[in-house]
């Protein structure tokens, strides 16, 4: 039998959960630390068994496997070229804050239990990408909803369980929505499949509309577009900083793919082209866009203005699911990789600093380029590439969306001006990043006042370099902010193979063009 | 090597020498790492820096051949580097060096070096030198990116790296100034960036390539709001970096603020790229070269040329005046220079203009488009060198405050007259060239238009223009004569002379200047003329002919009479003649500016700086923060709100169903079933609140009457008396209603006792009625301010009485708890120590007994009730306010109170039973109306 065998997706859902025991084990009779350094060996196998199905499926292979209970109640596994992608990020991300947390929850209280809850989200979330039905779908969604509470209220404080109780319930109203559209779907149409060119029997149905939006508004709590966004600038800053990068780079995709699954896989590309509500969609997009920048103008501690930006970040993937152009679809799926990178070097640099100065304050933030070098190197580069400037991932998203806005003008589905409205919304918005990372950036390197116009100049050798102590984290706090850097300047420079994984999805879904 | 049989461009396969673009990019780059290892051994550093600005202008230097002169292979011959990095960023890197670019690089490299060489002197004193060198190669890096790059893509990443990397140079100082004007050039570089890259897109979209080729084939595609629409957000984003008119305002900030050096190369050449954009996305782009496609309706295409042509051309003339005027008026010379630059960059849009309008004849235009470029970047680079080297020494910029110069610096003064006058276009300097094939260039552009449509305005253009020379004369003479000839103030009579590293870089520019000046040919021959093959023109026109003949003994020759005819060296050709006329008129023109300035203080206006676009820039980019943030933050919060209220809403029906439950039943019931239990025990409520109420306005009375007495023994006046009495009675009221609230708890006690005891209902209202007189009697008898604390020990010996519940029998209960109490009172009254510790603990108790009585959630009809109690002690308090100062004595009997009370309270209770009826017939009513009739 070829490798990779139909069973690896099980294998590689499962292993996340039988390690959690391993992992319990370890840390409440051996040490915490090593409970620790085992749950990041768990995800780091796990990983490399995700990046094992690379070749198979840059081939063209799809990989299924099923376990049948009774009918309906199939729980298949599915790889295609979009499950993998994510499930590549996911566990990327996951293992790389799994070795950050070796170091930065070294002094935290209840250190098993987030081992625990991050190995069953972990679980939970390679679940989502690797389902072949909407059934278990839907059952892995609600499962991660419910297990990653734990890990946003891990602090217990008063703000930590208000923030998880509204993350909560709107993590099950999400759910209910999503319950109700999956039944609905299955009634209509007979079947619970994700196929590659929408279900049939939806267009004939006269609650068309109504479960579109409830697939929308169930999968978009998850993915935190407007309106259902309130839960996220609660929940991702109250959680410890590892949790934070994997809520934002990663579980928060989990809604995005989820939106991409109802478009094209659920409802397909043809069908929505001519429906009012994809372009509502597209106006949802827009101003999640402009609304999560707007409001990350204002904000005064770190990790609250990243979660806004995430807001805004998942505006973009939502834009180019909805766009229904090829090259959006290719941006949009893109920006899903981009963004993960990006967010997670953000929040692990921002619980750098938190855990070397103690500082979450912007304001506090001045000068710390000087002390910790390194850090706020990677900082620097993930801003840049939020705001989008070359040769970083953040600008081939940006310039891939910008094309799929015009060529779906291009190609009919909204006007002209429409294209050009979303055009100026895309560039506006990196304005927009660049208004609130930009000071933040500038002030950690360069300190203002630090001499005045011409008094020290009159004595030329006054004044050396400032001997600053350097307070960079550890390694392993270090290494994986560096390693995600890389990725996000390597992906810049050379984004063939993730462009490749996505112009075949949308090759799936849309039928041809890059 | 002459004429048009070319067959394309040297690639790697032909030739090694492809991946010299690649090689120049990479050796500042590396250099710039070396820096970094280097940063602790200093002499060492400077030099790994010149030597790598060095070897890259090698690099250049050896791609002049295959690139202007072209290769030979197969037969074929080829010009034109091109290499191509496809495999990065989606539409790879790509590098083609033409004529043109390969120019503006060969001078950019060129005064780099220079800068960099003076720059190991001038940035000895400052801090932070590493990074300087470290960001001063990047952007060397980035620059010639720009340059040599094939399509606009790869373009735009050179652009932005450019604006990172340059930012870093221009905040170098740290002050404040220094950050604001670097967020200022930070962000409209920014800006730029985002237009660019909607131009890129579009072109992209519509073409399918952003290739830096003549695509009017492809463009035609394209609608032609659409062209318009493409070129206009290319020329705002090259436009932004070059300076233009209206999007400059980040030039007079941002180029002072830098160390020298670097002002030089952003003044000299960073803006050069700006101009570069420009020149490629119109004339490039749009060029009219017919034979590619027979098709071609030349009608329309020379037209929308023609337009950006003709706009071009007055975004130049308004450029150059405005950058002059406000030159005129700067005292700081940086910042003079910082405008000048604007200036000067209005007179190379404006040959963009010209060739742009011209079309196939535009050939002049470009051309003195190109020397200026070259012209400008040595001249202005001089200038900024030889001002830096005085405020190296004297650490002033303002020239009203220097003087006196040459004495002790007077290399640096000759070479600074060497770029003044270069800058103002006098013959023998290099300026003379480039103006006057400008200015032959803008008399051509109106000499078309007055015949081929009547069109006046062009001659404003060539007006503007001379009035821009003659500024530009005697604004940069004033400078010269300020900081290096007239008086010098004392404090600079001491001066040092300039460090041997700006001695040489000033010099090797001044030598530059003199010898182009000197020679203006020659750069016409070696390098302008080859590149005007690409742009269109047309090869017999009058211009191009002028400009570059290929018809002399094969060879490329220029015959344009500038300083003197080149075919003959003389002076006397009619062109020259008229030429050096026209560099007379400059400078007298220039001088009669001065001295008209000098005389009425013109260079003194400070203009208020609301007319000044910078402020109102400032002012809508904060309106448009606020704009996009707050509404933003409020609909945020609403959507929030909104959640949270629903939430509640939902989670709080249960609790509100049982509410409406009792409700009915209190109501409802007793209603329809007789006056029951209930409504027994209301009315029993009735009595025993009528009874408190008595209590605590007896109570009230008697504390007032007593602090009355107080004060009238005190002998205090009557008004005072009433203002103490005033604050007095809120004191009393608290008493008062702690009294009766203790009455209220010994009642419903014993009440309770006696029902654990089994009384019946009346006998119990009985006893309690008796237990009402009993707690007035032990409030009154005494002093008025003890009875709170003889009602507290009632209530302690409470329990004891409660617990011999089974020994007494009806009468005796009340009785038997009568005398306890008086003996307990009698006891404690003559323990003196053990009556205060239980007024003490008895405080602390009703303290704690009145705490946890409040936190008890009382249901919706008790906080009615309670509510309407207080309500009705309020008004009963406001009705007898007004007697409290001069009456004590006389109150209104509070029986009539408490009845209204709780006639009211029954009225309530009537009224919504009332309303529950008529709601119940109503529904009764539509059901039986609605009900199909059989």
């Amino acid at each position: 039998m070829s490798y990779p065998p139909g069973v690896l997706p099980f294998i590689i859902i499962i292993l996340p959960f039988l390690g959690l025991f391993i992992v319990w084990f370890i840390g409440i009779k051996i040490s915490e630390r090593l409970g620790n350094i085992a749950t990041a060996v768990i995800t780091g196998v796990t990983f490399f068994l995700v990046c094992s199905l690379y070749p198979a499926i840059a081939k063209g292979k799809i990989i299924n496997w099923s376990i049948r209970f009774a009918l309906p109640i199939t729980v298949s596994f599915r790889v295609d070229a979009l499950g993998f992608f994510l499930g590549f990020i996911s566990s990327l991300l996951w293992f790389l804050a799994s070795v950050y947390a070796i170091e930065y929850m070294k002094h935290e209280h209840a250190q098993t239990r987030y081992n625990i809850f991050s190995l069953l989200s972990f679980c939970g979330m390679m679940g989502i990408v690797f389902t072949g039905n909407l059934l278990s779908l839907y059952i892995f969604f609600e499962l991660m909803a419910i297990l990653s509470y734990m890990l946003v209220i891990h602090e217990e404080t008063s703000e930590a369980m208000r923030a998880g109780l509204k993350y909560l319930f709107m993590g099950i109203v999400g759910g209910l929505l999503l319950l109700f559209a999956i039944l609905a779907t299955y009634v209509i149409t007979g079947t619970l499949t994700l196929k590659a060119t929408g279900l049939a029997g939806l267009k004939e149905s006269s609650y068309f509309t109504f479960i579109f939006w409830a697939f929308i508004i169930g999968f978009g709590v998850k993915a935190g577009i407007f309106p259902v966004h309130v839960w996220l600038p609660d929940a991702h800053p109250v959680a410890p900083s590892p949790a934070s990068a994997l809520l934002s780079g990663v579980m928060i995709k989990a809604g995005a793919y989820g939106v991409i699954r109802t478009i094209y896989a659920i409802y397909g590309a043809s069908l929505l082209a001519s429906v009012l509500s994809s372009k509502l969609v597209i106006v949802i997009a827009i101003i999640t866009m402009i609304l999560g920048s707007g409001v990350a103008l204002l904000q005064k501690e770190i990790k609250r203005l990243l979660a806004y930006s995430s807001i805004a970040q998942i505006g973009y993937v939502v834009l180019g699911a909805s766009m229904l152009s090829s090259i959006g679809l290719t941006g949009g799926i893109f920006h899903i990789l981009s963004h993960a990178l990006t967010k997670g070097t953000l929040f692990l640099c921002a619980g750098a600093f938190i855990h070397q100065t103690g500082k979450r304050e912007i304001a506090e933030l001045k000068g710390i380029g000087h002390r910790m070098p390194i850090t706020m190197i990677c900082f620097t580069i993930a801003a840049c590439s939020m705001v989008g400037f070359p040769p970083l991932s953040g600008f081939i998203s940006k310039w891939l969306l910008a094309q799929g806005a015009l060529q779906a003008a291009e190609n009919g589905i909204f006007s002209l001006s429409w294209g050009f409205v979303i055009l100026s919304a895309l560039l506006f918005s990196s304005l927009l990043n660049a208004m609130y990372y930009g000071p933040i950036v500038i002030r950690a390197w360069f300190k203002e006042d630090l001499h005045s116009s011409h008094s020290s100049h009159s004595n030329p050798h006054h004044h050396k370099e400032e001997k600053v102590e350097k307070k960079d984290p550890t390694w392993e706090m270090l290494i994986p902010v560096i390693i995600l850097s890389l990725f996000i300047l390597a992906f810049g420079l050379y984004p063939q193979h993730p462009l490749f994984l996505a112009r075949k999805v949308t090759q799936i879904y849309l039928g041809g063009g890059s | 090597m002459i004429g048009h049989e070319v067959a394309g461009p040297i690639t790697i396969g032909i030739s090694p020498l492809a991946v010299l673009p690649v090689v120049a990019i990479i050796i500042p780059l590396l250099g710039a790492f070396l820096v970094i290892f280097l940063s602790k051994k200093e002499k060492f550093r400077n030099a790994v820096v010149v030597a790598t600005t060095a070897l890259t202008l090698l690099v250049i230097a050896l791609m002049y051949k295959p690139v202007i002169e072209g290769f030979h292979y197969h037969e074929h011959l080829y010009r034109y580097l091109e290499f191509n990095l496809s495999l990065f960023m989606d539409l790879g890197i790509n590098f083609r060096v033409d004529a043109i670019g390969l120019l503006i690089a060969l001078v950019t490299t060129f005064v780099w070096l220079l800068s960099c060489i003076y720059a190991t002197s001038y940035m000895s004193v400052e801090h932070a030198q590493n990074r300087f060198f470290f960001f001063i190669l990047l952007t060397l890096a980035a620059n010639l990116g720009i340059l040599l790059t094939k399509d606009f893509f790869s373009l735009f990443l050179f652009f932005e790296l450019m604006a990172i990397f340059s930012y870093v140079l221009v905040v170098h100082e740290e002050t404040k100034e220094a950050m604001e004007a670097g967020y200022l050039y930070l962000f409209m570089c920014i800006i730029a960036g985002l237009a660019l890259l909607g131009g890129i897109v579009l072109m992209y979209i519509f073409t399918g390539t952003t290739e830096i080729t003549p695509l009017s084939y492809l463009l035609k595609e394209m609608s032609t709001s659409l062209r318009y629409l493409m070129a206009t957000l290319m020329i705002t984003g090259f436009g932004i970096k070059a300076g233009v008119f209206f999007l400059h305002i980040w030039l007079p900030e941002a180029h002072p603020i830098a160390p020298t050096p670097a002002s030089a190369l952003l003044s000299g050449l960073m803006i050069k790229a700006g101009a570069y954009g420009i020149l490629r996305t119109v004339n490039t782009l749009f060029a009219p070269i017919g034979e590619i496609s027979p098709h071609l309706s030349e009608a329309t295409e020379s037209g929308i040329l023609a337009n950006l042509g003709y706009w071009l051309i007055w975004l130049g003339v308004i450029t150059m005046f405005f950058g002059v005027v406000n030159a005129l008026l700067s005292a700081n010379c940086k910042r003079m220079l910082a405008y000048h630059s604007v200036s000067q960059m209005g007179y190379i849009i404006l040959g963009l203009g010209c060739a742009a309008f011209l079309g196939k004849e535009g050939a002049m235009g470009l051309a003195g488009a190109v020397y200026h470029i070259i012209n400008h970047a040595l001249f202005k680079s001089a200038l900024f060198l030889s001002v830096g080297a005085v405020y190296f020494r004297t650490r002033e910029l303002d020239m009203y405050k220097l003087g006196g110069m040459w004495r002790n610096m007077p290399l640096v003064a000759v070479a600074c007259f060497i770029a003044v006058m270069g800058i103002s276009g006098v013959p023998l300097f290099n300026g003379f060239a480039s103006k006057t094939i400008l200015h032959h260039a803008i008399v051509e552009a109106y000499e078309h238009t007055l015949t081929h449509h009547p069109d006046i305005w062009l001659v404003a253009a060539e007006v503007f223009f001379c009035l821009t020379a003659f500024g530009t004369f005697c604004s940069n003479v004033k400078m010269w004569l300020f900081v290096f000839f007239w008086k010098q103030p004392e404090k600079f009579k001491h001066t040092k002379p300039a460090p041997l590293s700006m001695q040489i870089a000033l010099s090797a520019l001044s030598a530059a200047i003199l010898f182009i000046g000197l020679k203006p040919n020659w750069l016409v021959e070696k390098f302008i003329g080859p590149a005007l093959a690409d742009f269109g023109f047309n090869p017999s026109s009058h211009a191009y002919h002028l400009l570059y003949s290929t018809h002399i003994e094969k060879s490329i020759k220029s015959t344009i009479p500038l300083l003197y005819d080149p075919k003959t060296f003389s002076l006397l050709n009619s062109t020259v003649i008229h030429n050096l006329l026209a560099g007379g008129l400059v400078v007298l023109g220039g001088g009669m500016t001065f001295i008209l300035g000098y005389r009425f203080g013109w260079f003194h206006v400070k203009p208020s700086e609301r007319i000044s676009i910078k402020y109102w820039y400032i002012l809508i980019a904060k309106g448009f923060a606020v704009a996009i943030s707050r509404p933003s933050e409020v609909i945020s919060r609403s959507v929030d709100d909104f959640y949270y209220l629903v939430a509640h809403e939902f989670l709080a029906i249960p609790f509100k169903l049982s509410h409406l439950r009792r409700k009915i039943k209190n109501n409802l019931i007793p209603f329809v079933f007789g006056l029951s239990e209930e409504a027994q025990i209301s009315l029993w409520q009735e009595e025993l609140a009528n009874f408190l109420e008595k209590e605590r306005r007896d109570t009230l009375r008697r504390l007032m009457r007593h602090y009355h007495i107080e004060l009238l023994k005190q002998g205090v006046p009557a008004d005072e008396r009433w203002k103490k009495l005033q604050k007095e009675r809120e004191e009393a009221h608290e008493e008062a209603q702690k009294i009766v609230e203790v009455e209220e708890k010994i009642i419903q006690e014993t009440e309770k006792a006696m029902v654990r005891a089994g009384m019946a209902r009346a006998r119990r209202r009985e006893r309690l009625l008796d237990l009402f007189k009993l707690l007035s009697e032990i409030r009154k008898n005494g002093d008025a301010r003890y009875a709170l604390q003889r009602l507290n020990i009632v209530s302690q010996v409470l329990p004891e009485i409660s617990a011999e519940k089974g020994k007494l029998v009806g009468k005796d209960v009340v009785i038997v708890f009568a005398q306890r109490i008086k003996e307990k009172i009698e006891v404690l009254t003559k323990e003196r120590e053990l009556w205060e510790k239980l007024l003490d603990r008895a405080m602390e108790e009703i303290s704690q007994a009145e705490i946890s009585y409040r936190r008890i959630e009382k249901g919706l009809l008790e906080k009615t009730a309670g509510w309407l109690r207080k309500m009705m002690r309020i008004a009963a308090e406001i009705l007898t306010e007004e007697r409290v100062p001069w009456e004590v004595e006389r109150y209104v009997s509070q029986k009539e109170v408490a009845e209204a009370r709780t006639a009211i309270r029954r009225y309530t209770r009537d009224m919504s039973l009332n309303l529950l009826v008529i709601i119940l017939l109503i529904v009764l009513t539509v059901i039986l109306t609605l009900l199909p009739a059989r």
